[in-house]
């Protein structure tokens, strides 16, 4: 029994998938970034430009990180690895609901959504990080 | 014919199994010195110092009252557990788990500073964005952390 376990513990997912999971962590940590810009120098309705071209960067990250979750879930499901299949679905549902929130603000300028998107992408950071550091 | 009543029966079978899982998940977090159980309660307490802070940010609270103490008490309950992290790995003598938490507590450091240069009186908003960065570098490690000790240890 215990050596099935530890023959189990020994699979690794293949490099793609370190690769895609380490691209994703960069990716929301610049989206990270260009969002916590947004909220501290950026005044809505937007006027200038440098104030639309972080509220640009902050979308294009997100629609970044938003394909290359699906593209960690298609992995994981061509893989078969249970724990990394699961991060990758409760990745995706994280990404979800923070784009969800972040939209849901965009149009109706009410904080609770913001919010939601933060939390969001916390949950989001966390699985990706555990799939990059499994991978390794 | 049973002697025992069923719903004993269900009754002890559940308690076992619970029991069964229970042996489980702390032979799981017991692997490398306790390193799981420490990474697992330090993004525990990740999520509450975030949680507490972005409720200062977003809805652009004054500097005051429970979110404020939430952020503090759990930036020094993370410093904490972030040495206790770095203790347990240099003392399993892992080279990789041993840089992933000294990268851990260099970002904790960092943030640390960086809030305090903010709240000690030098309103400047990149020292903010300092500490959010170092935020997530040092999720990224202690979740690291989390998943290196249970696949490794």
């Amino acid at each position: 029994m215990s050596k099935l376990v530890v023959s189990q513990s020994r699979i690794r997912p293949s490099r793609l998938m370190l690769y895609i999971s380490l691209t994703e962590t960069i990716l929301l940590a610049g989206l990270f970034y260009a969002g916590i810009a947004t909220l501290f120098y950026d005044k809505f309705p937007l006027n200038a430009y440098s104030e639309a071209l972080t509220l640009s960067s902050h979308i294009t990250l997100a629609m970044l990180v938003g394909f290359f979750g699906a593209a960690m879930l298609a992995q994981s499901v061509r893989e078969g690895i249970r724990s990394v299949y699961l991060f990758s679905l409760l990745n995706l549902l994280f990404i979800g609901i923070a784009a969800a929130g972040g939209l849901a603000f965009y149009g109706l300028l009410i904080p609770d959504y913001a919010y939601l998107m933060a939390l969001g992408f916390f949950g989001s950071l966390f699985c990706t990080s555990s799939v990059l550091f499994y991978a390794i | 014919m049973l002697e025992t009543p069923i719903s004993r029966v269900i009754v002890l079978g559940t308690i076992e199994l619970i029991y069964e899982k229970y042996i489980q998940i702390s032979k799981m977090m017991s692997r490398m010195n306790y390193m799981p159980a420490i990474a697992s309660g330090e993004v525990a307490i990740l999520l509450a110092l975030y949680a507490g802070g972005m409720l200062l940010a977003v809805y652009n609270l004054p500097l005051q009252g429970v979110p404020l103490i939430i952020h503090l008490y759990g930036a020094i309950l993370v410093a904490i557990l972030s040495i206790g992290l770095l203790a347990s790995a240099v003392s399993y003598k892992d080279k990789g788990a041993i840089i992933i938490s000294i990268l851990n507590v260099l970002s904790v450091l960092f943030a640390a500073f960086a809030g305090s240069f903010y709240f000690g009186g030098v309103i400047d908003v990149n020292y903010l964005l300092q500490m959010g960065m170092s935020f997530v570098f040092a999720l990224i490690t202690a979740s690291g952390c989390l998943i290196y000790s249970i696949s490794k240890g």
